[in-house]
């Protein structure tokens, strides 16, 4: 299959290393995994869910691509339960807490499993370039390995220092050691490095507990996969969470000690994610709010450890101790590990195509936090995209790009190549410009025939994806075909569920009750006739923009010969070298007459050359 | 498509005849422009007027003897360094001044450029720019008042306030389904209705107080009635010989209606004499009188005239008058005298021209006060266009509050509200890249 017979190579086990080497090997290919740490692969290093709101739209797409994050939560998961459901379908998320101890090895042994994927246990340091192309990386114990292409995910392991108050050292995570040297390596190379932050709450003893203080949280009563591919029907065991709520008294303990906060104190130099803030961020950016919800969440099933959602800290150890001891419930608190605040460094993704290959360096691809984002479920799907692109390269094909208007991973990727980032970067169902159209339920529908056309399906996830759409057209055509009679009015089924008060549940025959999909196909087709007025609104808009999208710009284009283009948009421009006039569009400050200006000048360029 | 990024100058004035012309510059060049044109080496001051001579390239002698205005960036009006240059009247002199500017480096500008470099530099809105628009063709008192009332940004703020409902909604909503894992509280969707509902209210009172030019604010129909020959040609005549200016006047029999707009002091008004109210069989006459009973249901103000009672007359046509202003007139009172005068009539002579002049300003007063009631009740002067949007946007607001009544879908109706402030940008501030925006400010003159 290879061009050559030099490997592809993954550095890193994280989801992001996991959904590029398994996309790798989906579509025939193979690689070699490099992990510092082979137990470590698939580790949660932060809170014990995955999904949630905006994210679970991205485990949902990585799973129609065949990915395996929703396969592997739905196995290991403990609770579930669909968020926003009084906001509109578009945005139901589904978040499953899932058993920390259950998930990383369930993912190692579908990795270990899988003959395509070798698993090396070393570290990536430097690599080395010929032509512009990347030709080998330098492995720390073995020396150089010869690579047809490599993808870097490094997570937070790059430079990664730990800030516990006053206290910094370094650490890719608590009680790794980092990943140094291919920094340098990269700026070497004329890759640009920033620096930012991310933080994770203290992780609490449960036996230090008062558990009759708190709240419990039951999952739904009711419950739902995220795979389709995740055996029907769907029951689970699952298991409480508890809610404790912060007071002024923590509020004022917090306020007096910020110094210690290395955040506050100014010792962080990189900056961290405003949407997913740490307590003392919280604490002085919402004032006006007199209490926080903080979430108990069991690591794993009858876990010891207790994860504190809502109160990720770089406070100082004894700090923390002392403003959750103020709080009923956690009077006699006990730390298994305190909340921490880690440093790494990133590579800005404006430097990357939409495929997610280095604009400079051919054959070399990042995915996941190295690209600014934060998240598990954003580096999974990063790392999927860049795995079948690393593929596609080195088979000398054309590029697996998703558009903005077929899925959250296309809008994801294009506002990382496009856009400056301040902060990392998060999966909001805002950032889509057609939220209803990218729906949880018309996932397979939207990726189904770009995931079979790449390869990306096994067989086992082809049959059930046309499985589902076998059993949505008996349902869609029983609704189209059917009349029925509903307070006095004969109209066809499909008619009257577009009455908002009208469910296809209640009307559909109860022989389509069988079907193996029954649940998922109902409330697709039940969901596309409801929202079809906007559905075909967004179309509308899409088809409009769709000409910019394809319209491309040369590389190298000469930007500096255009009269009439600011002095602004042209550095701008010149940095990004967007692909497309849609990329252009998308950059923060550039006019409508600059992409104007470039749109003709392009057609010049193309009718001379 | 304009450019933006050169010299523009213009002629701000009509050509022809005038005291003065002004001439208009805008760009990087006007210090370097006005540096040349007064072969003087200092920089002039922001604001300041210079009266110097001027002169053509490589010319010896002034052309002509000028007051100039330099404003700096971003204080003028297009947001530009710009020039104003006041010369004597003629076109000899503009010309030869923009041909030198021309030399200078600068072009010749496009019709509606300087409003659109204004509106590029965030100096003004689209409102803003198409009240400029208007205002020059404004014929009264009343339109233009109220066009300088968008000019100064009023309906901008307005809109604004309604628009800013919505993107209060667009923010809270976005937070709610973005960061908010709670389901969301009854007390929140609450507030959403109310916000929809207050910024639907702030759309609907501002269509009820807009107007269109159709509407004719200008319009004041003030029409002569009454019998066959009591006189209302004569004083209809009178009343034109009488006013400051006659704008249009046609000659015709008084079997029609004839009308002349002019001005009483500064109102602005359209008098009509109608033909004499009698039972005739002569189909011209029946015509004509027929004219009359339509004008005195479109007329604001009625004149009853009348040689003997004009009360009576009034009176007698009381169920087409309604609750129409009226005016009493008793002509000819140089044929009887009567001791008996009654308050609300007026006591005229047109042929000796007596009693003229009270009952003008009596007109006067009654003018005022049909206007300060059309004013009461409006308040925007808009275009087609900005009407044409409103109706759209109260009428989508209309719907999107009903289907988050029945729907409770946050989402969907977000994506309404999305289209809905779209709407507001385009009427507000379209981008650039609306052809629309294109299109209407080449219908402005140039100059502006």
């Amino acid at each position: 299959m290879l061009e050559n017979n030099k490997p592809i190579v993954v550095a890193g086990g994280g989801h992001a290393g996991i959904e590029a080497a398994l996309a790798i090997s989906r579509m025939g290919g193979s690689c070699i995994l490099i992990t510092m740490d082979k137990k470590a692969i698939g580790r949660l290093s932060c809170n014990p869910a995955i999904g949630g709101l905006g994210k679970s739209h991205l485990v949902k797409e990585i799973d129609a691509l065949g990915g395996t994050m929703g396969f592997c939560s739905d196995f290991s998961g403990i609770q579930f339960k669909t968020l926003n459901k009084t906001k509109g379908r578009a945005v139901w998320a589904l978040r499953a807490q899932v058993d920390k101890k259950t998930y990383p090895k369930y993912v190692s042994k579908i990795l270990k499993t899988n003959s395509r994927i070798k698993i090396v246990e070393d570290e990536v340091v430097a690599f080395s370039i010929k032509k512009e192309r990347i030709v080998s990386v330098k492995l720390k114990k073995e020396g150089f390995l010869e690579c047809s292409a490599a993808i870097i995910t490094c997570g937070t392991f790059l430079n990664g220092l730990i800030h516990i108050g006053k206290n910094s050292f370094s650490a890719g995570r608590m009680g790794e050691p980092p990943a140094q040297g291919l920094t340098e390596c990269l700026r070497e190379h004329g890759i640009k490095t920033g620096r930012l932050k991310t933080g994770t709450p203290p992780r609490l003893s449960k036996n230090s507990i008062d558990w009759k203080q708190t709240e419990e949280a039951q999952g739904d009563s009711t419950i739902e996969p995220f795979s389709l591919f995740t055996k029907r029907p769907f029951k689970k065991k699952q298991e409480p969470c508890y809610t404790v709520r912060t007071n002024a008294s923590v509020h004022k303990i917090i306020h007096k000690n910020i110094q210690s906060s290395a955040m506050f104190s100014g010792k962080i130099k990189g900056v961290g994610p405003r949407y997913c803030p740490s307590i003392e961020d919280k604490i002085f950016r919402f004032k006006e709010n007199p209490s926080h919800l903080l979430f108990l969440e069991p690591e794993w099933s009858n876990s010891n450890q207790i994860y504190l959602n809502g109160f990720s800290t770089s406070l100082s150890e004894a700090v923390q101790k002392q403003a959750l001891r103020a709080i009923p419930g956690l009077e006699k608190v006990e730390f298994i590990r305190p909340g921490y605040a880690i440093e790494y460094d990133y590579a800005p993704p404006y430097q990357l195509n939409a495929g997610l290959m280095s604009k400079t360096i051919k054959g070399l691809f990042f995915a996941g936090q190295i690209n600014g984002t934060s998240g598990y479920e954003e580096a999974a799907a990063q790392g999927l995209v860049s795995g079948a692109n690393a593929l596609l390269y080195t088979q000398k094909k054309d590029p697996f790009i998703l558009s903005r208007d077929s899925s959250y991973i296309g809008v994801m990727i294009d506002d990382l190549i496009t856009t400056h980032l301040d902060e990392p970067y998060r999966m909001f169902t805002s950032r889509s410009e057609h939220r209803l159209s990218l729906r949880p339920d018309n996932c397979y529908e939207r990726l189904a025939d770009i995931a079979q056309n790449q390869g990306l399906l096994n067989l086992n996830q082809k049959k059930h994806t046309s499985l589902f759409f076998k059993e949505k057209n008996k349902v869609l055509n029983w609704v189209n075909q059917h009349k029925i009679t509903l307070k006095n009015k004969t109209v066809l089924a499909a008619k009257h569920i577009k009455r908002p008060e009208i469910s296809l549940l209640s009307i559909i025959p109860k022989e389509y009750k069988k079907l193996y999909f029954f649940k998922e196909a109902v409330f697709s087709v039940e969901t596309n006739i409801k929202y079809e007025g906007y559905i075909v609104n967004e179309q509308q808009r899409m088809a409009s923009i769709q000409k910019l999208e394809k319209a491309r710009i040369p590389k190298n284009f000469n930007y500096n010969q255009l009269q009439g283009l600011s002095n602004e948009s042209r550095s701008r421009l010149n940095k990004i070298q967007p692909e497309t006039l849609g990329q252009a569009s998308r950059i923060s400050g550039i006019r409508p007459t600059d992409i104007t200006l470039i749109g003709i000048n392009i057609k010049k360029v193309s009718r001379e050359t | 498509m304009y450019d933006r990024l050169d010299n523009i100058v213009a002629l701000a004035t009509i050509p022809g005849k005038s005291a003065l012309n002004v001439i208009r510059l805008s760009g990087e060049k006007s210090k370097y422009i006005f540096a040349s044109l007064t072969k003087t080496q200092t920089s002039p001051q922001p604001n300041h007027v210079y009266l110097k001579y001027i002169y053509a390239l490589q010319e010896k002698d002034p052309f002509d003897f000028a007051s100039l205005v330099y404003y700096q960036a971003p204080k003028s009006f297009t947001g530009e360094d710009s020039l104003e240059i006041s010369v004597h009247g003629g076109i000899i002199i503009a010309n030869k001044l923009i041909e030198t500017i021309v030399d200078l480096g600068a072009r010749q500008a496009l019709p509606g450029e300087f409003s659109y470099r204004a509106f590029c530099n965030n100096k003004i809105d689209l409102l803003q720019a198409e009240a400029i628009s208007s205002i020059v063709e404004a014929n009264n008192s009343v339109d233009s008042y109220y066009l300088l009332n968008t000019i100064k940004g009023g309906l901008s703020k307005k809109l604004q306030e309604s628009k800013d409902s919505i993107e209060n909604i667009l923010i809270e909503g976005e937070h709610e389904i973005d960061f908010t894992e709670e389901e969301i509280s009854a007390k929140t969707v609450q507030k959403f209705h109310h916000s929809l509902q207050k910024s639907q209210q702030q759309i609907i009172d501002i269509l009820l107080k807009s107007y269109t030019v159709e509407k004719k604010a200008s319009e004041m129909r003030v029409a002569i009635i009454g019998l066959p020959n009591v006189g209302k040609s004569s004083l209809f005549n009178l009343l034109l010989g009488k006013s400051r200016s006659i704008v249009t006047s046609e000659q015709g029999t008084t079997r029609d209606t004839v009308e002349a707009d002019i001005y009483i002091d500064t109102a602005f008004i359209t008098l009509i004499d109608t033909a004499g109210l009698r039972k005739t069989n002569n189909k011209a006459e029946l015509l004509g009188i027929e004219k009359s009973y339509q004008e005195i249901k479109r007329a604001h103000i009625l004149i009853v005239v009348d040689d003997k009672n004009p009360l009576k007359i009034l009176k007698q046509l009381n169920k087409y008058i309604k609750k129409k202003t009226t005016v009493l007139v008793l002509n000819k009172i140089d044929l009887k005298t009567t001791n008996k005068k009654e308050e609300n009539i007026f006591y005229v002579s047109c042929k000796k021209n007596q009693g003229i002049n009270p009952l003008l300003t009596h007109l006067l007063t009654c003018y005022k006060k049909e206007r300060s009631e059309f004013q009461s009740q409006y308040f925007y002067l808009v275009n087609k266009r900005q009407q044409t949007l409103l109706k759209r946007i109260k009428q989508d607001l209309g719907l999107a509050v009903q289907k988050y009544k029945n729907t409770k879908d946050l989402s969907a109706c977000l994506s309404d509200l999305y289209l809905i402030r779209d709407q507001f940008n385009s009427l507000i501030r379209p981008s650039e890249k609306e052809e629309i925006l294109h299109s209407i400010f080449k219908g402005f003159c140039v100059g502006k």
